[in-house]
């Protein structure tokens, strides 16, 4: 009973948080990117908690008027939206916080497209029916990254894609590791820069320079406080994961 | 590294289809929701753990549990979000009134102890919420179009009931109608056990391990050895002491010493070697001296729970000749002293005990190499760990060890629920050992007097005060804590040495807010042992004030005596009498883990 344009809009939503957030996509540049936001954090946090007391001062739960009601859904919104962008601000340092937004916002998604689009179909029976879709989204997405992982050198999870991953990510390095950073100047600013460095060979794939007796291999621990790029490059398979979850927990119901 | 680096893909990917695997068998009709949710729940935690440990050995560093605990509640909450969206209010109420039900049939008992976890941890959040809802009935008072309007048939029986909201009343209503008594008792237990793991064990067990390791340093093997194998067996002389704490301090303690005259591989087997030689020493110890030779002690013989339905299937599986498979995992799955001291008090062969006993080494060997694990996880060169798989291999070790435990503990207690049910005429012809019997009872109708003078509404308020003192300061260290764990101790590891790390004083490990707390705490349970007094005082004269018979008689020269020996909360739950099969599989993990 659930149309086909219900199945792609369930695909479009995956593959939007693929593109977003995972290596599979621009996931290590959105992550970049949204590290600069971290400092904005707690303003909207605070704003968001200041505002969801008040709500709760006001009784928000108990407005049953048609304009209370409405007023209601928009400020549910508003603390949903507000909380989906303090995740994405804070993912720098939590970034498994866009895929948690992620799983917690798909079944209250499925929920509202039932308010919008199948009134008429009741819960009891509109649950059950998610199921199946969910069960065949979260296996495309699962072949996919199977798929993904060995269709390019780059897309394995080795040392020298891990370290190149957490430099693009915006992960910074252990500078307590100081043998293991040489003194540079940019633009007139003195910055420390880990020793080796990562190339890039013929075949695309990522390469690490000679390791020398100053810079050697053990290097590579600068990065080992860094989670970030495996939480981008291991997203699509989490996701599957918690796909399947919800497909078996849609049937179970 | 590179090794583990390939084989996180092949890994991830293998789980993927192992998901699949689990998943196909759900369609398939075999077996009530309830199992098949069970077993989705299992094979959930299990796919965590596997893929936590496949991340953490290929360097994904450090997060990765906050990560995976960050999935699951999410998951949790998506589910949550269809179950609530699923069923009406109507439906949704009935189905939390049948689980509600059910809870209460299974676990009524403990409902108490559930209760009192509640206040330990949300008795501040209750507070809060307090202050929040009179300032809610504040803005309901200003008769404002969005507020709520307040109901003339709420109830307003409680004091200063128009202060807070109706939603708050119905809550302290129901708060007042438990036995605070009881439940606060609990909670100050919850916090004491609280404090007990994160300072005690966490912290000043660290401390003194490290202690122990600079101090044996220098030692040769030979000496070190001896000084553990002396605590080793003090430790396991006690009652509630268990063999696992003793296994793991020997796999800490044995590495930095031996590491140079056997290697490393060397002394970890020598470390198993020793706590196998130490635990079968014990067992003699237990057996010949306590209760070979104390056979005649009531005491004794009431410690061991003589006349419960667990011990005395024990006795029939251990009666048995051979080494059958029953009587070799009470021997290791069994509660180690009990179990020990009971083949003693049957005057059993000791040799056959001892070979029975050897399995256990498949508890010591994990258990060993976790304590080594853990201390080579500490191990820095030029600030970088010496093995970096060795935290990740230690938890896979302290998980195998539990689950050894576990497994030992499930086999007895298996066993033991085989004894009852096959062999009810039997038991039901056992003797019972009539002097333990009286003993028992004498303790039972301490208890129920207890219960009964402890009731809230009969406590006088200096009681009440004393232990709502006790609570609040257990509930106040707690807190302080969790919240300022970092301005309360010192960071310290294993590895670290007081003179270098404590600049020579131990004492340096506690700084003011962690002086604060453990103040609290010693406070608390001074308070707590004050209440305890006086309720122990008023039942023992609610006791004597009772008709004596000539049962009674003896009962009485009995709590005297109870009181004196004050038989410790554990074992309270050792002797528990129900005879059902499912208390006595209960008994046996209440034993264990004591």
């Amino acid at each position: 009973m659930l149309t086909n344009h219900f199945v792609s809009s369930l695909i479009n939503r995956a593959v939007g948080y693929i593109i977003a957030f995972t290596k599979m996509g621009y996931g290590l540049e959105a992550f970049y990117f949204l590290s600069r936001f971290q400092q904005h954090s707690f303003t909207l946090g605070g704003a968001l908690g200041g505002f969801a007391f008040l709500l709760y001062l006001l009784d928000c739960y108990y407005w049953d008027s048609k304009a209370g009601k409405v007023l209601r859904l928009c400020s549910i919104a508003i603390i949903v939206l507000g909380l989906t962008l303090l995740v994405c601000f804070i993912s720098a340092t939590h970034p498994y916080g866009p895929i948690s937004m992620y799983i917690v916002i798909t079944p209250m998604w499925l929920v509202m497209i039932r308010h919008v689009f199948y009134r008429k179909v009741s819960m009891r029976t509109y649950v059950p029916w998610l199921s199946g879709p969910l069960f065949v989204i979260a296996l495309l997405i699962l072949a996919s990254w199977i798929t993904w992982t060995w269709w390019a050198p780059q897309n394995k999870w080795v040392d020298v894609n891990r370290i190149a991953d957490a430099a693009a990510s915006g992960c910074r390095p252990n500078y307590e590791i100081e043998s293991c950073f040489n003194n540079v100047e940019v633009d007139g600013v003195q910055s420390k820069e880990v020793c080796f460095e990562i190339f890039t060979d013929e075949f695309g794939a990522n390469q690490f320079d000679p390791w020398t007796s100053e810079c050697p291999r053990k290097c590579l621990d600068v990065w080992d406080t860094c989670f970030n790029q495996f939480i981008v490059w291991v997203g699509p398979f989490l996701l599957s994961e918690f796909v399947f979850v919800d497909s078996f927990f849609s049937g179970f119901i | 590294m590179r090794i583990t680096n390939l084989v996180i893909t092949h890994c991830l990917e293998g789980l993927g289809l192992l998901f699949l695997c689990f998943f196909a068998t759900f369609l398939r009709n075999g077996g009530t929701v309830e199992q098949e949710a069970l077993k989705f729940a299992k094979i959930w935690v299990f796919l965590l753990f596997t893929m936590w440990i496949s991340a953490s050995l290929a360097g994904a560093g450090a997060g990765l549990s906050t990560t995976l605990a960050a999935l699951t509640l999410s998951s949790f909450v998506a589910s949550a979000v269809f179950l609530v969206t699923s069923v009406n209010a109507v439906e949704r109420e009935e189905q939390v009134m049948q689980l509600w039900k059910k809870l209460i049939d299974n676990y009524g008992n403990y409902l108490d102890v559930a209760k009192g976890l509640l206040v330990a941890t949300c008795l501040p959040i209750g507070i809060v919420y307090l202050s929040v809802s009179f300032l809610v009935q504040l803005i309901r008072g200003m008769k404002f179009q969005c507020s709520r309007v307040t109901e003339d048939d709420e109830d307003n029986s409680i004091v200063g009931a128009t202060l807070v909201t109706a939603e708050a009343r119905a809550l302290m209503k129901q708060f007042k109608s438990w036995n605070l008594g009881t439940v606060y008792t609990y909670a100050i237990y919850w916090g004491a056990g609280f404090i007990s793991f994160t300072v005690l064990a966490a912290k000043f067990t660290i401390l003194f391990l490290s202690w122990l390791i600079e101090a044996t340093r220098e030692l040769d093997i030979g000496s070190v050895t001896g000084i553990l194998l002396g605590v080793g067996v003090i430790m396991f002389l006690l009652p509630p002491v268990p063999g696992a704490p003793i296994y793991l301090t020997l796999g800490i303690v044995i590495v930095p010493v031996g590491r140079e005259a056997f290697g490393l591989v060397g002394c970890i087997v020598y470390a198993m070697g020793v706590c196998l030689a130490l635990k079968l020493f014990a067992t003699v110890l237990q057996q010949k001296g306590i209760g070979g030779m104390l056979r005649n002690s009531v005491g004794i013989r009431q410690v061991v729970g003589m006349n419960t339905s667990l011990i005395r299937a024990m006795k029939l599986c251990l009666n048995e000749p051979g080494l059958g498979i029953a009587k070799v995992s009470i021997l290791c799955g069994g509660p180690d002293w009990p179990t020990s001291v009971l083949c003693g008090l049957m005057d059993l062969p000791l040799l056959p005990i001892l070979i029975g006993t050897l399995p256990v080494a498949a508890l010591v060997v994990p258990t060993v190499l976790a304590g080594s694990f853990t201390f080579m996880s500490g191990i820095l060169i030029d600030g970088n760990p010496e093995f970096p798989w060795a935290g990740t291999a230690a938890t896979m070790m302290t998980a195998l060890a539990a689950m050894v435990m576990f497994g030992f503990m499930l086999l007895a207690a298996y066993y033991v629920e085989q004894t009852v049910s096959m062999k009810a005429d039997e038991l039901a012809a056992m003797p019972i050992d009539e002097e333990v019997k009286k003993a028992d009872e004498a303790g039972l109708a301490l208890k129920e007097a207890y219960q009964e003078v402890t009731q809230w509404k009969d406590i006088p308020a200096i009681a009440q005060i004393t232990l709502m003192i006790s609570l609040a300061c257990m509930i106040t260290s707690c807190y302080m804590v969790q919240l300022f764990q970092n301005d309360a101790f010192a960071e310290y590891q294993l590895t670290y040495t007081i003179e270098n790390h404590l600049d020579g004083d131990w004492k340096n490990l506690v700084k003011p807010i962690g002086w604060v707390a453990i103040l609290l705490f010693v406070g608390s349970i001074f308070f707590l042992m004050l209440f305890k007094c006086w309720a122990n005082g008023k039942a023992r004269k609610l006791l004597k004030s009772r008709p004596q018979t000539v049962e009674d008689d003896f009962q009485a020269s009995k709590v005297d005596r109870y009181l004196e020996v004050n038989v410790q909360e554990s074992s309270e739950s050792i002797e528990l009498s129900p005879t059902n099969s499912a208390s006595i599989v209960d008994q046996a993990i209440c034993c264990a883990a004591l």
